[in-house]
Order: C-alpha cells, then structure tokens, then sequence
C-alpha cells in the first residue's frame, strides 16, 4: 500500500522547489497532443458517426453486417438485410463482435520474441524493426535455400489475397489456406465430376430470379422435399448462414429433414428424423444406398422410380463407373464375410439396421427434389472420406438432383469469381532453375510445389496437407522437372490460424517449431504469426504482426451462396492500436524486401500498380460474376446465352455491355469498391437452375459432369488424355514412381473410376484394427461448434453459454487467479476471480449415458482418454443420451487451450479435452495427405 | 509563484506521459535520473526506486532493453498483460472502448485538442489521459487571462476526479502487483502519488479561488 499522507499546496510546492527546475523543463517531453481548428473539430465529430455495410469474421460464415458508428466508436451490429446470403439476419456472436474488436487481450503491437519458442516473451517494437527482421531474414532464406523453403499460411478467411499475392511474387508455391489442414476429402467428389467442391441444398433465400414477364423479383419459396445431412451440422458449425435458417423454413414448407449423425447434434433437433450412425462408415452407407438403388430401380415403377437417367445428357463415364462399382458385389468382406455394399453388410458396418439403409436409399431415390449434404467432422475428417464423397456426388446426380431447382448444387461453381490477377497466380508461371543431383533444371515456381509435385500430386487448391512433418524432414521432390530436389522448410507465415490447436496433432506442431539443429537454432529458421487474437500458435513466433480486426480492413466476402452474390467488407473504423490491413501490411513488407534487394520484388507489381487498398480490391472485381449467362431462367435473356457475365448487374441488365463473340465474354461495367458502396455493400446477379446443361457452369475438361477421371479423346488425329487424375497419373508415369500414399492402398496410380479403399483406426471395417476393438472401446468424433472457436472464447460471457452436450457448465468451483504470459511463461498477477461450481460452460467429453452407467461414471468425472499410440487427454464427462453407445465426442478446438491470449477458457485447459492431441500425426489420408481427424480409438481411464 | 506551479505542472505531467509511452526513450530516463524531490516529499519512495533501479551497474542498451521488454510484458502486450492501460478495462468489466474511452474524446474535442496519435489508441488509454493534463496545464500556464486560466484549472480537477482517479489508483496496482523490477514499482508509486498530489493541490487552490470571488 502506498502511504497517503496529507499534504499541503506548500508540499507540493517544496517539490517542484527541491528540483530546481527539473520537472519544469520536462514541458519539453511535450503532451502528444495537437490543437485543432473549429473546423477540424467539426469534422472529426461528424466523421465519428456513420453506418457502413461490411461483413462478419467472428466465424467463417462471414455475413453480411449493418454496422453503425458512434462517437468514433462502433455501437450496432445488424444484418444487411440486402446480402441475400443471411437475409438480415445475424446471430449472438456476431453482434458481440465487438467484444473482440475491443478486446482487451487482442494484439495491438508488433513483437519480436525475446525467449524461446514457446515461453512467450517478447519485446513490443516498431513496425520498421518488425518488417526489417522478417524481410532481412526471408532474403537470407531465398538465398541459401530457394523461396520454397517459405510458407504462407493465410488462414480461416476469405480476404487473403494480398497474402497469396506477396508471397508467390517472393517466389514460394506454398500459399495456403485452412482449407488445406481441415476438410479436403470431403472436397473431393465435387471436385473429380464437376470441378466444384461444395454440395449444399437449394435453400438459401431468398433468390433473385427473373420472372416470365421480363422483370426481377425476389424468390422465397422453398422446393426442397428431403434433406439429407450426413455429419453435417450447419446449425452450429456454421460456414454458411443460410443453411440453418432455410433448413427449418424448408421443412415448415414441407421438407422432411433427416439427420444422420453419432451425435444427436443441434441440426437433429430440427430434423424429422435422427440416425446414429458409427463414425467412420459414411461411405458404407452410400455405397449401400446406391446398390440399393441400382438395384431397385424399376424406370417403369413410380415408386421405384429412382434414377432420372436425364444425367445422362450432361455427364460421361456412368457406365464404367457402374461396372467398377458393381464388380465388387460378388466380393466378401475379410471382416464380416458379408458382399460389399450389401444392406446387410451396411448394417454389420454402419450399426444401422438394414431396413432403415433400404428406406433411407428409397427415400432419398424417391422424394424430389432432394439433397445429400455431407460435412467438414464427418466425411471430411477420415482417412476414405474421398470415397464417400465420390459416392454422395454420384447419388446426388444419378437422381436428378443436381442443380434442380429445390436440390443440390455445388455452390463452389455458382458464387461469384474473385480475385482474378490479385491471387498472384501468374507469379507461380515464372521459370526457375536449381541443380538437382549435380544438374541445371528448369522449370516452373508451382512445380517446386512440396505436396503437388512431393508426395501428394492430387493436392490441388494448394493443399499443403503434409505439415508439420515436412518442417522437421524437410522436401523430396518427386515428380515433374525438379524430381530428386531436396529442400528444407525455414520459414513459416501463419495468419488468421492456430494449426497448433487445429491442425494435425498438437504435439507434432510443437515438436516441428522448436526442434534445433545441432549449432542449438530452430531448424524453422522464421516462425511470423499474423492475427488479431494472439492463440497457441503465437506462443511458437519469432515475431508477431497486429492484423486489423474485421471490422476494420477491407476486403470480399462470398461464402457459398446458390448464385453470384458478392459483397464488401469494408472499413467501419480505422484500424486501432498499430494493426494494419492485410493490405498495409504485405506492401509494406514488399517495399521492405525490395529495399533489401529482393530482385523479385518490384514497384511495378506493387506500389505503382496498385497504389491503393481500393484498387488492389478493384482489380479483384474485374472478374466478377465471372459465369455463364445460362440457364433456367435466363439470368439475362437480352445477352447472348452461354457468353461469361462480366460486371455490375445494373450494366448488365440495362444492356451497357460490350459483347466479345471470340471470347464469349459479356462486358458490362466494372464492379468496383465505389459501386458496391453505393449499392448496400453488395452485388447480386440473377439465379437460375439447370446450369449443368450444354456444359454450363462445369469445370471439367469435357464440360459434362464426369465419372471417369482418366480418359483418352481424338483430337486433330491426336490423342490426348484428360479428366482430372489423368495429370497426375501422367506425372507419376513419367517418374516411374507411386506417391506413398497411395502405394500403401496397393494402387500404382489414381484408378480412372470408382474405388473402394477402408478407413484407418477403425475396428469395425478395417481388419488390421479389429485387434483393438477389445482394448480401446471407443471411436471418438468431435464437434465443431460456435463455442469451440477461438473468436466465442475470447467473448467470456458467449462462450460460457451450454451448447450440444458438448460445452457444458460441468466447472468446478474455482478461485482462479488471472494468469497472463510472465517472465518465466504464464505468470499469476494476482487478480482472483471466483468462478462457482457450475456456472461457467466448458468444453466435454460426450459420452453415452448407458456407456458411463456400465463404467462406473457419472457426469463431472474426470477421464482421460488414451490412444494405442499412447496420445492422451483428458476431460469432464458429461453423460447423455444424444450419442450413440461407443462413441465419445469432443469440441474440435474447444480444450487444452494454453494460450493466455483466450478468455476465461484458458483457466480450465487443465480438465477440458484437446482432440488433436490424440490424432495420429502419421494417419494422412491417402490422395490429398491431409490429416484423418476422425479416425480415432481410445481406452478410457478415470483420473477425478 | 504561481508561474512556476504551473510550469511544474506541465513539466509533470509530461514527463508521466513520456512515461507511459512505449518506448521508455533515453531522453525520459535521463529525466529521471536527473529528477530530485527532498526526501520528506510523497513522491520520494517511488522516485527513490525508480532511480535505484537506473542506478545498477549495467550497460545502457542492455538496461533499456530490459526495462522495455517488462513495459511490453506489464502493458504491451501479446494478448492477456496484467496492468492493462486503458480506464474502460477497470470501469467497464474488462472490455475497452467504453464510455470512458468515449467521454475523453469528446471532451478532448471541446478542447479543440487530438491526440497526436489520432484515435487509433483509445482515448482512455494512460499516457493519452496523462498526456490530455499536459496540454491543459500548458493552457493553463500559458493563458493571459485570469478566467482563461481557471477554465483550464477547472477542466483539469474535473478530469482528474471524473476520469483519471477513477481508476489511477487500480491500475497503479495492477502494475505494483505484476512487477518485481523497482523501475516499474517505482513508477507506480510515483505515477499515483503525482496525481494524488496535484488533484489535492487543485482542489484546494480552486476552493480558495472560489472563497475569495
Ligand atoms: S454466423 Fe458467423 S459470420 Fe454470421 S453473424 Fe454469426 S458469427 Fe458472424
């Protein structure tokens, strides 16, 4: 306590007297203030007041907001009820978004680390220092290692150009986003028939549509008959709004909504029907329904009238993927004795009775317009989700599904092109040589790509799936020109992510940052974390950048919609503290490297071409909407059909356009950051269906929709292979090499049609673990949800909310003592905290009530859970009848969490469960490499 | 006599900005070191540290170095710091921005006076509040007129009361509680009892003032 002694104005007095002078003079350290004309004073008060229409980061759905500015200060959050996307309406996270803008925990500095990895310490320097650090370092690295050795990890969000743009100018193919870690299996069907990537129903209202008489009007009617979703639970891991809000409007419009899940999860609640299924056997399922199917099908019976053999007019292949698939009918399962994809043999698999599979796939062929939507945690996350995905877009086609109005439609080739010369794709173009085995090689930027030409060739869409291992093993090259090529990786860019957390297994990714060489220097020689929020991942950093928080920067948002639709995030405020854009931060990085020398560097790419923010964000419009003026209804029946639509929908429907026959290319007006500002924040061009007809919006080499994914054409007397396996095929010919993963399947190459392959940690399909059925009696699955991710962590009283039996108030009571980063790593400050028993929610491990019953436990016990790789952790278990027997399910992200930087969750890392620290780091899935998260067992023990 | 008070004012909230302003710069240790109060002064104890600490046989760099990361570490930053620098975190359940920050920069505004670092640092932030009394003991000091002056006297008693003692005194802690380097004890020591002492000297010139009139 400091002593508070009266004193007298002659005290006060004596002071200044006693140092003759000295704090007088101090007036010269002056008071950081500056005056202000009347004038000036006006502006500034009436500039502190505005609305602005910008779009929502507090999860990667990315709505579209109404913002509203008082006094400087941010005080509103609506929906813009004119991005059609989440209809105006917004949820309880993102208005509390400005718990995170005006967080007190968020980075507001730049830092450079003054400990070692992993303590936490840093020291808060300038911009000039941090910038001169990183690019002094990056030139040291391009020089003795190449620029491959870099990687930019850009993140969980949609506005990463800039970060794509610099870092492939720098010269490194390994710009990558989240999406390269999370869910590429459950990509891949899309992505082999359609070129697409993302299936969802036709619920996203309401649509701009034109009507018979000419003119537009907004659509709100729901056509949907039957959802089916398959471990997808966009009710609370929301990626895209509109799925939650239409799912319960379509089923008040009729639908029926079935769930089928191991967890009785928030979707099932809304739905009609709930099937717990085992983890891990989605594909057994569609296989079995589309035997079913095949099977059944009567073309003269309308109630066994399943497939609508109109797919026929617009795909190829059907017949060879049909005899591969049927070829191995007659074949038995090693682990049941059963014929593959029999109901019988789906049921021994799935745990759902066979009759239930036979009503499901009658259901499903039946009811149209229908969908089958599958999700991120399940299917994305398993070793054979490829093939599930294969199936579900085969069963989604074949019954006419696709594209039909009410039905399925592969968003990912309907929304709105972006980006165009701002992803820095022609960067990757550029010719490069290195010596490889005492040999001068030429060849191309992209083809020194680590998974795309290393171990994983099928890793399109930049996947970096492979990491971390690949920091501590470095790079082989194994295809393409630079085969044999070795090359270490020495500096890591991570953005918006927290792959400590999220990606792979958790102490892998410590392992791979602080591993040291023999001289003692981490073999990742760079470790640059680029955030608002500072989580486990920057704990690892060598310097930490402040990235402006949503709402203040700029940027495109687009997440999914059923048709173009395009808005603006925008600056609501200035950027606080030091924090700069996306944008500020990569120019000023670019001039930093360019000063240094960079010879890859140039103003021309740079300043002088885009000078500002909003023409970096312009040039990024030019390709928008970027598709076809096709099909039913004509978006624009006064433009030549089948012609690319460019520019804003007003040009394009007053007809101010410039027709290219060569091209085919309609040009209206530039869509610009202006026009979206003038326009609520938002462009939207017209919806029509049927867009896979005559070629439409398919991005296939053959515009049809294909089930052969490596075939030969005729043309001009030659013979050309094609479909999207045919590329990598080729390479792996030409190396006379098969990547490793998919050698350990027994394959050569990529099959040209259907294929079969089993999960990995599964003792129920996979005979080489059916050894661990006994011993490790549980499959655990995790959950994503709103109160897992780091956002609704940082906002105490959102994520003390109870959510899906998954994040429950199962706390102990605790005096907690705020704990923030000390000298010696997390340090007490001695601020205490009272927290009583049962009042704060935390993460859980799910578990069923019967399982618990027979093991003696009883919610609140603390368990931990253990792999037969002897991974492990540990958590509250919270009995409940919402999950299937032998299951456990924990929230993806949701426990463990060690970085101070989080809100109060980080009092309670030591009883919450981490999933990825039990993943299996060696369990990379067979085409793309990315980690199977959900193939998981473990025994259980009781710790509490 | 008065002349001088109100230099000193100047100079000391000056110095208490500098203070709190990342980074501590050579030019505000000297200041320190150079600083003398007779050792019956309230200020003493907290000087006294402050000066102990800049006292240590070590290198120039390698003091400023270390002073700077304990500043980054106590109010900078990354993530979670435990003597945050802003009143809406004590006033307001922990969340910044909030009326406090909102209060300051509007009355900066009738002030006709802005941060030189413009708003991207909340307006409640320590060496902004601190920095706000330099510049109206500047006014003050420099005003020509009696009324002119007392206006400014008035504004900063008000300040002090409403906005900076508010939560001076909790933050001073915070910082005392997290720190074990005297340069950081001292300084919060320092930092209240200045304040405490001027607010005191303001209240009772202000009421002789008002007696008189
Ligand atoms: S769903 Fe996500 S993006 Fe939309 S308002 Fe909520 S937090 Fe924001």
């Amino acid at each position: 306590m400091i002593a508070t002694r009266k004193v007298s104005r002659r005290d006060f007095l004596k002071m200044a007297g006693a140092s003759a002078g000295g704090l007088a003079a101090m007036a010269a350290l002056g008071s950081g203030f500056r005056t202000l004309s009347a004038h000036e004073v006006r502006q500034q008060q009436e500039a502190g007041s505005r609305v602005v229409y910008t779009a929502c980061v507090m999860c990667p759905a990315e709505c579209g907001l109404e913002v509203h500015v008082e006094n400087g200060v941010v005080s509103r959050i609506y929906g813009n009820i004119h991005v059609p996307y989440n209809s105006g309406t917004v949820c309880a996270k993102g208005i509390a978004g400005l718990q995170l803008v005006y967080s007190v925990n968020r980075i507001k500095y730049p830092m450079i680390r003054v400990g070692e990895r992993g303590e936490g310490k840093f020291k808060r320097v300038t911009w000039e220092e941090a910038l001169d650090y990183i690019a002094t370092k990056l030139i040291e690295i391009k020089q003795k290692y190449g620029p491959e050795s870099v990687i930019m990890d850009c993140g969980d969000v949609t506005d990463r150009d800039p970060y794509y743009y610099l870092f492939r100018a720098f010269g490194t193919p390994h710009t990558v986003e989240h999406g390269s870690i999370c869910d590429t299996p459950r990509r891949h069907g899309p992505k082999l028939m359609f070129g697409g990537k993302r299936i969802e129903p036709d619920i996203m209202r309401p649509v701009l549509v034109r009507q018979p008489d000419g003119s537009l009007k907004n659509d709100y009617s729901y056509r949907t008959r039957l959802i089916i979703y398959v471990g997808w639970n966009p009710f609370t891991a929301t990626r895209i709004n509109y799925e939650s809000r239409g799912t319960v409007e379509a089923r008040l419009a009729g639908a029926r909504i079935i769930v089928i899940d191991p967890a009785f999860s928030n979707t099932a609640t809304k739905a009609d029907r709930w099937i717990p299924i085992r983890p891990g056997t989605d594909a057994d399922l569609f296989a079995a329904m589309l035997r079913y199917i095949l099977e059944n099908h009567r073309d003269d019976d309308p109630f066994r009238r399943y497939i609508d053999w109109s797919f026929k007019e617009y795909s190829q292949g059907w017949e060879e993927f049909e005899a591969a698939f049927r070829s191995w009918w007659d074949k038995k399962d090693p682990l049941n004795g059963l014929p593959y994809f029999s109901l019988e043999w789906a049921a021994d698999r799935t745990g759902i009775d066979a009759a239930t599979i036979a009503e499901l796939a009658h259901t499903f062929g039946i009811t149209k317009p229908a969908a089958l939507v599958w999700g991120m945690n399940g299917i994305g996350h398993h070793y054979n989700g490829y093939v599930a995905s294969i199936l579900g877009t085969v069963l989604n086609v074949i019954t006419g599904n696709m594209e039909v109005p009410g039905g399925a439609i592969d968003t990912e080739l309907v929304k709105s092109s972006k980006g165009g010369k701002t992803t820095g794709g022609d960067f990757l173009k550029r010719e490069v040589t290195r010596i490889v085995n005492g040999r001068e090689v030429k060849g191309k930027i992209e083809e020194l790509h680590m998974d795309g030409y290393g171990d994983w060739p099928a890793a399109w869409d930049d996947v970096v799936g492979d990491y971390p291992r690949r920091f501590i093993e470095g790079v082989t090259l194994r295809y393409g020109p630079f085969r044999g090529y070795h090359y270490p990786i020495k500096a890591y860019f991570i953005r918006t992510g927290n792959p400590v957390i999220t990606g792979s297994n958790t102490q892998k990714w410590i392992e791979a940052l602080t591993a040291k060489d023999e001289a003692g220097n981490y073999k990742v020689e760079l470790v640059v974390y680029i955030d608002t929020v500072f989580l486990e991942t920057g704990l690892y950093a060598d310097v930490i950048l402040p990235e402006a928080s949503f709402l203040e920067r700029m940027s495109l948002s687009d997440i999914y919609p059923v048709h173009p639709v395009l808005y603006l995030r925008d600056f609501v405020i200035r950027p606080l503290y030091e924090s700069k854009t996306q944008y500020e931060i990569c120019w000023a990085l670019a001039r930093k490297l360019y000063e240094k020398g960079d010879p890859d560097i140039q103003p021309k790419d740079f300043w002088e071409k885009y000078p500002t923010e909003e023409d970096f964000w312009n040039e990024a419009l030019k390709v928008a909407p970027g598709r076809p003026n096709t099909d039913e209804p004509l978006p624009y029946p006064n433009l030549p059909k089948g012609y690319k639509l460019l520019g804003t929908p007003d040009s394009l429907e007053a007809g101010r356009v410039q027709i290219d026959d060569e091209k085919k290319e309609i040009r209206g007006e530039p869509l610009t950051v202006q026009w979206l500002r003038e326009h609520h924040g938002v462009a939207v061009w017209p919806m029509s269906w049927k867009r896979f007809h005559g070629g439409g919006v398919l991005q296939t080499d053959s515009k049809k929709v294909e089930f052969v994914w490596d075939y030969t054409v005729e043309k001009d007397g030659k013979i050309e292979r094609k479909g999207r396996y045919s590329k990598y095929n080729k390479l792996i010919e030409e190396a006379g090499e098969t990547p490793p993963g998919i050698a350990r399947l027994g394959w050569q190459k990529y099959p040209a049609t259907f294929y079969w392959f089993e999960t990995r940690w599964n003792p129920y399909t996979n005979p080489d673990y059916a050894k661990y059925r006994e011993e490790y009696p549980f499959q655990v699955i995790s959950g994503r949800i709103h109160h897992a991710m780091s956002g609704t962590q940082m906002v105490d009283w959102l994520g003390r909310l109870p959510t899906e039996d998954l994040w429950a108030p199962l706390n102990d009571e605790r005096i907690v003592e705020e704990v923030i980063i000390g000298e010696n790593g997390p340090t007490s400050t001695g601020r205490r905290l009272k927290i009583p028993r049962g009042t704060w929610s935390i993460g859980v491990i799910q578990m069923n009530r019967a399982d618990g019953e027979r093991l003696g436990l009883k919610t609140g016990d603390l368990i931990e859970l253990e792999t037969p790789q002897g991974f492990k952790t540990r958590g509250k278990v919270y009995l409940v009848e919402t999950i299937r027997p032998g299951v456990l399910r924990v929230p993806l992200g949701g426990g463990g969490r060690f970085s101070p930087g989080l809100g109060k969750t980080y009092i309670f890392h030591d009883i919450t469960p981490n999933h990825n620290a039990l993943v299996d780091p060696e369990n990379l899935s067979p085409i793309m490499g990315q980690p199977a998260y959900g193939d998981v067992i473990v025994k259980i023990r009781k710790i509490g | 006599m008065m002349e001088e008070e109100l230099r000193t004012r100047e100079g000391l909230y000056s110095l208490l900005r500098a203070l709190f302003s990342y980074p501590l710069t050579d030019e505000v240790i000297d200041a320190i070191r150079s600083l003398a109060v007779m050792p019956d002064s309230p200020l003493a104890s907290g000087l006294g540290q402050m000066q102990s600490r800049l006292q240590e046989p070590m290198d120039r760099r390698a003091l400023m170095e270390t002073l700077n990361v304990e500043m980054t570490r106590l109010m900078e930053g990354p993530g979670r710091v435990p003597a945050p620098p802003f009143a809406s975190f004590y006033l307001h359940g922990g969340q910044l921005m909030g009326p406090a920050a909102t209060a300051a920069r509007q009355l900066y505004l009738e002030w006709h006076a802005i941060p030189e670092t413009g708003w991207q640092i909340p307006a409640d932030h320590i060496a902004i509040e601190l920095g706000f009394l330099a510049h109206l003991a500047r006014r003050a000091h420099q005003a020509t007129a009696p009324e002119e002056r007392a206006r400014a006297l008035r504004a900063s008693l008000d300040f002090l009361r409403h906005h900076v003692w508010t939560w001076l005194p909790d933050f001073c802690q915070a910082l005392r509680e997290a720190s074990a380097d005297p340069f950081f004890t001292g300084l919060a020591e320092f930092t209240q009892e200045a304040v405490r002492l001027d607010l005191q000297w303001l209240e009772e010139l202000l009421a002789e003032e008002a007696h008189r009139s």
